[in-house]
């Protein structure tokens, strides 16, 4: 028999998500840290994906705060509920301003999915990969019907630490 | 002075601490319940508070000492905040006597429901609360409940069971200890 023990069918295989590359629209509700060394940010994300545009929900505990974001191409929408405010330009510079805190929404959108933004280069690891320098590794992993998706994603980039769990998926 | 009022002024001035459970719903933007969750409620005057949540997953708040202490067992993550003005008019700080009601907001009678209970709608008097307005339900004299809206008009409900008043409360509960290995982050 072999020594090695069969990895866990929770481990992150990149060849597992190959499958999710065509899928055009998802959904999730989770949770979500974002931390570097200016602010932190914990807060309960939901995140609609569409071929071309992106919702992403944030409010802290007892719905506070709440903040809505949309983004498509290069025209970011935040709006806190009183005033919605349109930004164009990198959508990283918008979020780092607007959210005192960095979220590469471009990379994460793949991230989430356990595929490397395909417009860059990477390194394959053992529980995820490197990319555009971060380290982006999967730590749980959890089953949605046939489907193998991940369930805790850490990405670290010197100081930043963004750390998400995905309580609920929806892949329709 | 309505009575409703009043009573929600007399329970804030005499509940020098308690415990309960809750449970809390969110509501999605067309009404419908959107999640639940359940947990512990623990207060004491002035300016200490702690929510346990339970289920569906395992979250701390702890306000004390004019910091808020927001604890995520799943994303291993503590981050501790200010009690700014902004997070100051949480509905819980409204709860320790920390906050002058009226000084802070506009107070309007709302009636009885269907559950029973007698709600009073406070209105922020300050507009970067975060809030448009919370609700709060009493049980005859007893809490019952609080629903809050957030500036999309969404709701949050929260209800409130094994009420107990006034009980001897250790101050260890307020001090929160962040568990090994979690990342801390304090700005």
């Amino acid at each position: 028999c072999s020594l090695l023990s069969e990895k866990p069918v929770e481990a992150y295989r990149l060849q597992d998500m190959q499958v999710l590359q065509q899928q055009r629209q998802w959904y999730f509700e989770g949770r979500l840290a974002l931390a570097d060394e200016r602010d932190s940010i914990s807060a309960s994300v939901s995140w609609r994906h569409r071929l071309d545009r992106d919702d992403i929900e944030l409010a802290g505990p007892l719905a506070q705060g709440k903040l809505m974001i949309s983004v498509a191409a290069d025209i970011v929408a935040v709006d806190n509920g009183d005033t919605r405010k349109e930004f164009r330009g990198p959508v990283e510079e918008v979020l780092a301003e607007q959210l005192g805190v960095t979220m590469p929404v471009n990379a994460l959108k793949y991230w989430v999915l356990g595929l490397p933004d395909p417009e860059q280069s990477f390194v394959e690891q053992a529980d995820g990969f490197l990319q555009s320098g971060w380290r982006v590794g999967f730590r749980e992993m959890q089953h949605i019907n046939a489907v193998v998706l991940p369930r805790k994603i850490n990405a670290e980039k010197g100081k930043t630490k963004i750390k998400l769990v995905v309580d609920q998926w929806d892949l329709s | 002075d309505d009575a409703p009022i009043s009573r929600l002024k007399s329970f804030l001035a005499s509940s020098a601490s308690l415990t309960a459970d809750f449970k809390q719903i969110s509501f999605d933007k067309s009404g419908r319940p959107a999640q639940n969750s359940f947990g512990k409620f623990y207060l004491s005057r002035p300016g200490k508070f702690r929510w346990n949540y339970q289920k569906p997953f395992v979250q701390e708040i702890v306000s004390n000492a004019g910091k808020v202490w927001f604890y995520d067992a799943d994303l291993e993550q503590v981050t501790v905040k200010q009690l700014d003005d902004s997070l100051g008019s949480t509905p819980a700080l409204l709860l320790t006597g920390e906050v002058d009601i009226e000084e802070k907001f506009i107070l309007q009678e709302q009636g009885k429901e269907d559950d029973g209970m007698n709600w009073v709608k406070l209105s922020p008097k300050n507009e970067e609360s975060g809030f448009k307005y919370i609700l709060i339900g009493l049980n005859g004299n007893q809490l019952g409940g609080m629903e809050l809206s957030d500036n999309f008009g969404q709701l949050t409900r929260i209800y409130f069971s094994n009420i107990l008043l006034n009980p001897k409360l250790d101050d260890a509960l307020f001090n929160f200890k962040a568990p090994k290995g979690v990342d801390v982050f304090e700005n």
